[in-house]
């Protein structure tokens, strides 16, 4: 038994980082934009195709295809943040933190893209056989997937990196004011919607880094991204609004708690357990493990 | 008292008048089709996945439908009715449960559809809505157990007591052919109708069967990307037989994991179908991968020897790009289920009546070689009869095997089990399908390292 429990922890450690890298970005716009990325899912899907047609069309390996969806992905979301979400925050007469428009504009972007998929490449499964790093690692009695080992190397790496982006670098700084005031910010000269698109632009790229590393082994339907997305809004509010270390915790405490306790209750019932540690980690830790900001 | 007895003389004399301008009583057996109230068209309804994680079986389920439809149209309608054509409806339960709900409802009431056919998924609120509103229910793919009440409910599906029939049945074949087989089962269902339906099952028959039930457990449908937690219970629970049900991607990042850890059934996986009975599952595994698995397939996979093959895949490849399979003929064949009755139904305009009229026809269908009234004759002068396109014998309906059943099922639909070998598909269970000159079943199944 000790065997199998320490096998479901690797295991969870593993899964749970690779719920942090989808996490990570969603914890930035969330974080700091005050948004809810409703379309983070499907954004996080479209960056997936992206690397597929890659590899599919032009042979392109995908943890190579990095080098260019994580540039389109960052310009997408620059893109969305100014041209979409940006108007709806000028329309607001008053100083509004959340601007319910922006909800549902996110939402409606959702559904534009999803089965804008759907339409343009229909429902079937796609995934990529054969990438170029694929097999397991046996330690012992644990067996780790290599790919698998590699999203949750990326996920490791991008939250540190993230880290020192956010607190040793001036656009960091500039990017932790925006978020904790608005306001005083743009009194200090800090260009609040170019800080903003950056930031969503950020998020975006993150995500697409941790989509090309899951996809050698990643299946792809147009709806894939809508289940990854909830659980990284729970990931993120458990880890901490902002705080992309916090995600990365968030993220290994659930994918733990589904993995270890997957071992002595059925599957479902695990997955109810991580929710039920979700909320009284919330209830006692409003701001969540490592956040700034409180839910 | 005059005026009483004056009264009721009058009423008296009345209603031997007015009866006197009734037509003659109608004839036994013949079909009461009011002349003057001829429809046009004749609205059917198709609730199915057209969206969400389930959309490339239910669309292809609906095009099934609609391509049926068209050639019904083209080919002269519903003779019954002077040439009335058909108008597809089409309902989206988006793969989930609660719009199934709704989108039934509003095929029903606002489009007045006089059948709902479907659902590749989530059909339980279709068939309550179905029940409430009086329409016909026709599940032509459909993993959720019926209310035994539910009489305005058809299956022509197999039903999932008779898969698990088939399933025992190939195991207690394969145990007796080869003198050996499996002593215990392990089962990893989804939580969706089709999974929680099939693993009540199970657990139901399994230890009746004489097998120990080693392992049993759900997982959230469409919400696992990695089964690695799984796996380890089931290494450790080491069971000789294992069955699943699962769907894409689930079905995919299964089998990735299943062989990265190359964990043994000395006896079989047995996958219930769905992913695995559709060729996209196939370009995201390798064939190593998924070598010796057994299937149980919901239609007759040698279907690419029939006639009718090079038609239909066509149709199905110019629209959805994907080759044909189980989902779009259970769409095709049910609307030939439906037209079958509709040649036999007596058109009311009240849409109440004629929907009763309707499962009144559904009840007495027995379409079959040597009786199929609509039959296709394609460019090389070869026929095939439409209903039974799923390698299916008959199409009858018999009340459902629970005691006191008042849902229909045709125990015709029985399916197959398929084993992967030498990277084809090849049936092997009922013994009549395996085909001459193939490889016949592997059993017991090589280990990993043996390959």
């Amino acid at each position: 038994m000790a065997e199998q429990v320490t096998a479901a922890l690797v295991a969870g450690i593993l899964l749970g980082c690779l719920y942090a890298v989808v996490a990570m970005g969603l914890s930035l716009i969330f974080g700091i934009i005050r948004v809810i990325n409703f379309a983070h899912g499907s954004m996080f899907m479209l960056f997936l195709y992206l690397g597929f047609f890659l590899w599919h069309l032009f042979g392109i390996d995908p943890y190579l295809s990095i080098i260019i969806i994580v540039p389109v992905a960052f310009a997408f979301g620059y893109g969305v943040q100014y041209v979409l979400v940006r108007p709806m925050f000028l329309r607001e007469k008053a100083y509004v933190l959340e601007p319910l428009g922006v909800l549902l504009l996110l939402a409606g972007l959702e559904l534009v893209i999803t089965n804008g998929v759907l339409l343009g490449f229909g429902g079937a499964s796609r995934g990529i056989v054969g990438s170029s790093i694929s097999g397991v690692i046996h330690w012992g009695f644990i067996i780790v997937s290599r790919p698998r080992l590699i999203v949750a190397l990326v996920g490791i790496g991008l939250s540190f990196g993230l880290h020192w982006l956010m607190n040793r670098t001036e656009l960091g700084n500039r990017i932790r004011a925006v978020g904790q005031n608005r306001e005083a910010s743009a009194i200090c000269g800090i260009n609040v919607h170019r800080i903003y698109a950056i930031t969503f632009g950020l998020g975006c790229a993150v995500s697409a880094f941790g989509g090309c590393a899951m996809l050698p082994f990643y299946t792809l339907v147009p709806g894939v991204g809508m289940g990854l997305a909830i659980k990284a809004f729970i990931i993120v509010v458990l880890g901490g609004l902002g705080s992309v270390r916090g995600a990365l915790l968030g993220g290994i405490i659930i994918g733990v708690v589904e993995a270890v306790g997957g071992q002595f209750v059925p599957g479902t019932m695990a997955v109810i357990i991580s929710l039920v540690i979700f909320l009284i980690v919330i209830l006692a830790k409003p701001k969540g493990l490592m956040g700034l900001i409180e839910v | 008292m005059k005026k009483i007895v004056i009264v009721v003389a009058i009423l008296l004399i009345s209603s031997l008048i007015l009866g006197g301008c009734a037509g003659p009583p109608e004839e036994p057996g013949v079909p009461r089709v009011p002349t003057m109230e001829r429809p046009s068209e004749v609205n059917l309804g198709v609730v199915t996945c057209m969206t969400g994680g389930a959309a490339i079986q239910g669309q292809q389920m609906a095009l099934g439908a609609q391509i049926a439809v068209d050639y019904i149209n083209a080919n002269g309608g519903i003779k019954n009715y002077d040439g009335a054509k058909l108008k597809l409806f089409v309902g989206d339960n988006q793969s989930l449960p609660d719009p199934g709900a709704t989108e039934t409802e509003r095929l029903i009431t606002q489009e007045e559809v006089v059948v709902i056919m479907g659902t590749n998924m989530h059909s339980a609120p279709t068939m309550v809505q179905c029940q409430k509103y009086k329409t016909p229910f026709l599940g032509t793919c459909m993993g959720a157990q019926i209310d035994k009440n539910f009489d305005w409910v058809f299956r022509d599906f197999l039903s999932i007591e008779g898969a698990d029939d088939l399933v025992f049945g190939f195991v207690e074949y394969c145990t007796e052919k080869f003198g050996e087989g499996p002593k215990s089962f392990g089962v990893l269902n989804n939580d969706g109708d089709w999974g929680l339906n099939t693993r009540s099952i199970m657990r139901n028959t399994v230890p009746g069967h004489g097998y120990e039930f080693v392992y049993d457990d759900i997982f959230p449908f469409g919400g696992v990307t990695d089964f690695s937690s799984y796996l380890i219970k089931i290494k450790a629970a080491k069971p000789d037989f294992f069955e699943i049900s699962m769907c894409s991607p689930d079905h995919t990042y299964f089998t990735q994991q299943l062989f990265d850890m190359k964990i043994d059934f000395p006896y079989g996986l047995l996958s219930l179908g769905c992913a695995c009975e559709m060729e996209d599952y196939y370009a995201t595994v390798t064939p190593e991968m998924v070598e010796y698995m057994f299937v149980h397939e919901d239609c007759n996979i040698w279907i690419k020897h029939e006639p009718y093959y090079d038609y239909l895949n066509d149709l199905v490849e110019a629209e959805l790009g994907v080759p044909l399979d189980a989902y779009m003929l259970s769409g095709y064949s049910g609307v030939w289920d439906v037209k079958d009755a509709l040649e036999r139904t007596p058109y009311h305009h009240t849409i109440g009546v004629f929907r009763s009229s309707l499962r009144d026809a559904l009840i007495e269908t027995d379409i079959s070689e040597e009786n199929c009234p609509d039959r296709i004759t394609l460019p090389n002068g070869a026929t095939f009869c439409p209903a039974l396109v799923r390698g299916i014998e008959r199409v009858k309906f018999v009340h459902g095997s629970e005691p006191g059943s008042k849902y229909w099922t045709n125990p015709y639909n029985h399916g197959q089990i398929s084993q992967r070998i030498n990277d084809e598909r090849i049936p092997v269970y009922p013994r009549f399908l395996h085909p001459e000159g193939k490889p016949d079943i592997v059993w017991p199944i090589p280990s990993w390292s043996e390959r």
